[in-house]
């Protein structure tokens, strides 16, 4: 192709993806992370909820052709219609919320969920440019299960701050949080839990640490010193923080239970917080060495032992979208791929799929397969460990947005047309 | 400031809408104008023209957002200047980026060259949503702001290698979305 057709190609770009450009520049969007560490808007970031593409016929946009796309999809596995009540009778509502009613909560204007491996869901308000939680469910077998709310309040070297949380087993969630707090970890620790505590001076953090929250006791007990200022991870049993010191370009692995801290040269400083992937509490698979290929410089990844700085595997790829998968799409078909080759299977496709088909979401074994660009085209859902995977119709004649959610640990998919919510059984 | 409050400063004919815009955005603009022309003196002069643009179409015009609009406009007018002065150069930046794209996109085009080139706009925009995000930032930094892999990779907080590992991917992709559109063979 002329250099000429190129220079036009580029030059018609929307000035959206221009735009995004820009912003990232200003707001670290594209993974950029200031010197020191980027604040977080809300508690916490809003995990899995995928918009899938609207229709574009002008068909009727009743909910029926939303429930039969649910029935027609979901055949013979358990489907449960979820009703909320509006915001006035949240107040009145004790426990389970009942499935049938007729006020109807709009899930997709004001409904988020979030967590590590519970799922709560959030019905929030917003203040300005602050989303403030009103209430928090949890997903129960026949339903959405209201959440009690609770409030923590303390100190950092003299200065309030505030949250409220819920819990779901031995998971927090802290969220409206005010004052000198950054983050509160998910784990559950008895009647301890673990947050960072920072202190704020325009953009600049000047002080930040680990601390241990006692919830019944309200005591505060300072972990690391002042100078802990990074992002951070917390493993999935809650034995280990990671935190990525930015500015001084490196990583440490904090163990709660001896209170040290270790750095570990092995995780690449510049890797994200979403690139160090947590295998147990103590490894992670994270960013390899880069090496050439036909002219090509690619990279792999590795498994770090966090007790020891160690590596102990190296692997020759490193997945796309996310480093532990690998997925190769051919005509007809995909081929998914664990990077350490414990995982390997291929699903079939529809052979003329428009575009490229990549995770749309993914939470615990399962990963919703898609590509929101190319209207009309499927879905497919698939079980990575179980290698089992399902596919579903793109839904056309309907103008409203469907949202779906995965909530892995309970294995069920929450699907709402912003006025109706459906919770489906995923295997 | 703003840029609602420059606008209003355009729209009232004050002087003090080109400093605002200029102070805003001059840098990025300059950078661009920089990279495509490799002249400074060529640049400033852009950079000027660009701002003389704004502040004859505005108003009328009421841009929404006003970064891109500012930013396009330095980028045609560069390009204009780099055309005309292209005998004379011949590495300039952009020469070198267009060449990068040339190579993932070498197969003879299956259509006429007027009509391909608006098939081939309308397939770009077609082309970035598909892209990651982190990798669509990366493409755009890359071809249209005609930023360095180092800069790049400075600007998104990562190393050159990531820049370099996913821009080949991404350009391997375009070249895979235009076959399959049938825009090249």
């Amino acid at each position: 192709m002329k250099k000429k057709m190129i220079g036009q190609m580029l030059a018609g770009m929307d000035e959206k993806y221009i735009q995004e450009a820009i912003e990232a520049e200003k707001t670290g969007a594209s993974g950029k992370r200031p010197a020191m560490k980027m604040r977080k808007l809300a508690a916490a970031a809003a995990v899995g909820v995928i918009v899938l593409g609207t229709g574009v016929s002008v068909g009727a946009a009743t909910s029926d052709v939303f429930r039969d796309w649910i029935r027609v999809n979901f055949l013979g596995h358990e489907i449960t219609k979820v009703d909320l009540p509006s915001e006035s009778k949240v107040e009145e509502e004790k426990a389970n919320l009942p499935l049938d009613g007729d006020a109807h909560l709009s899930l997709a204007e004001n409904m988020e969920i979030y967590g590590e491996k519970e799922s709560f869901v959030c019905q929030y308000h917003r203040k300005g440019d602050d989303e403030v939680i009103d209430q928090v469910y949890s997903v129960q077998g026949n339903g959405l299960k209201k959440l009690e709310m609770k409030r923590f309040q303390g100190k950092y070297d003299g200065v309030d701050f505030s949250f409220q949380y819920a819990i779901i087993n031995q998971e927090i969630f802290g969220f409206n949080t005010r004052g000198d707090i950054d983050e509160v970890f998910h784990y559950v620790d008895g009647d301890h839990v673990y947050a960072n505590l920072v202190s704020i001076k325009g953009e600049t953090y000047v002080k930040g640490c680990i601390a241990r929250l006692d919830l019944k006791t309200g005591e505060v007990t300072k972990l690391t010193e002042d100078n802990t200022i990074g992002n951070m991870i917390m493993s999935p049993g809650g034995k280990v923080i990671l935190i990525n010191y930015r500015a001084d370009r490196y990583w440490t692995a904090f163990d709660i239970a001896s209170g040290q801290e270790k750095k570990i040269d092995e995780i690449d400083w510049c890797a994200h917080t979403d690139e160090v992937i947590f295998k147990g509490d103590y490894q992670v698979l994270t960013w390899g060495d880069t090496y050439m290929k036909n002219d090509t410089e690619l990279v792999g990844t590795k498994v770090v032992d966090l007790r020891t700085g160690k590596r102990i595997a190296s692997y020759k790829e490193c997945g796309d979208y996310e480093p532990e998968w690998i997925y190769e799409q051919k005509k007809g078909e995909i081929r998914i791929r664990n990077v350490d080759g414990s995982v390997d299977f291929s699903i079939a496709t529809d052979k003329d799929y428009k575009g490229y088909l990549h995770p749309l979401s993914s939470r615990g074994d399962y990963v919703l397969l898609g590509n929101l660009e190319e209207q009309g085209m499927p879905y497919y859902l698939c079980n990575l460990r179980k290698k089992t995977y399902r596919k579903i119709d793109a839904i056309t004649g309907f103008r409203e947005e469907v949202e779906m959610y995965l909530a892995a640990k309970e294995g069920k998919m929450l699907l709402t047309d912003g006025k109706e919510a459906y919770l489906v059984g995923m295997d | 400031m703003e840029d609602q409050l420059i606008i209003k400063k355009f729209n009232e004919r004050s002087e003090e809408a080109i400093r605002e815009l200029s102070d805003k955005y001059g840098t990025l603009c300059k950078a661009i104008a920089n990279r495509i022309t490799g002249n400074e003196q060529d640049a400033e002069e852009c950079l000027n023209d660009a701002l003389l643009a704004v502040w004859n179409n505005v108003p009328p015009e009421s841009p929404d957002p006003l970064s891109t609009y500012v930013c396009r406009i330095t980028r045609n007018l560069s390009l204009k200047k780099y055309h005309a002065n292209t005998a004379k150069k011949r590495d300039t930046r952009y020469d070198l980026v267009l060449e990068e794209l040339e190579e993932c996109l070498a197969g003879d085009s299956s259509v006429e060259d007027e009509i391909l080139a608006k098939e081939l706009q309308q397939s770009m925009n077609d082309f970035l949503p598909g892209l990651k995000k982190t990798d669509r930032i990366i493409f755009v930094k890359r071809y249209w702001f005609l930023e360095s892999v180092s800069e790049i990779a400075d600007s998104i907080g990562r190393n050159n290698n990531y820049v370099t590992v996913h821009l080949h991917r991404s350009r391997k992709k375009l070249e895979d979305y235009l076959k399959r559109k049938g825009l090249i063979l």
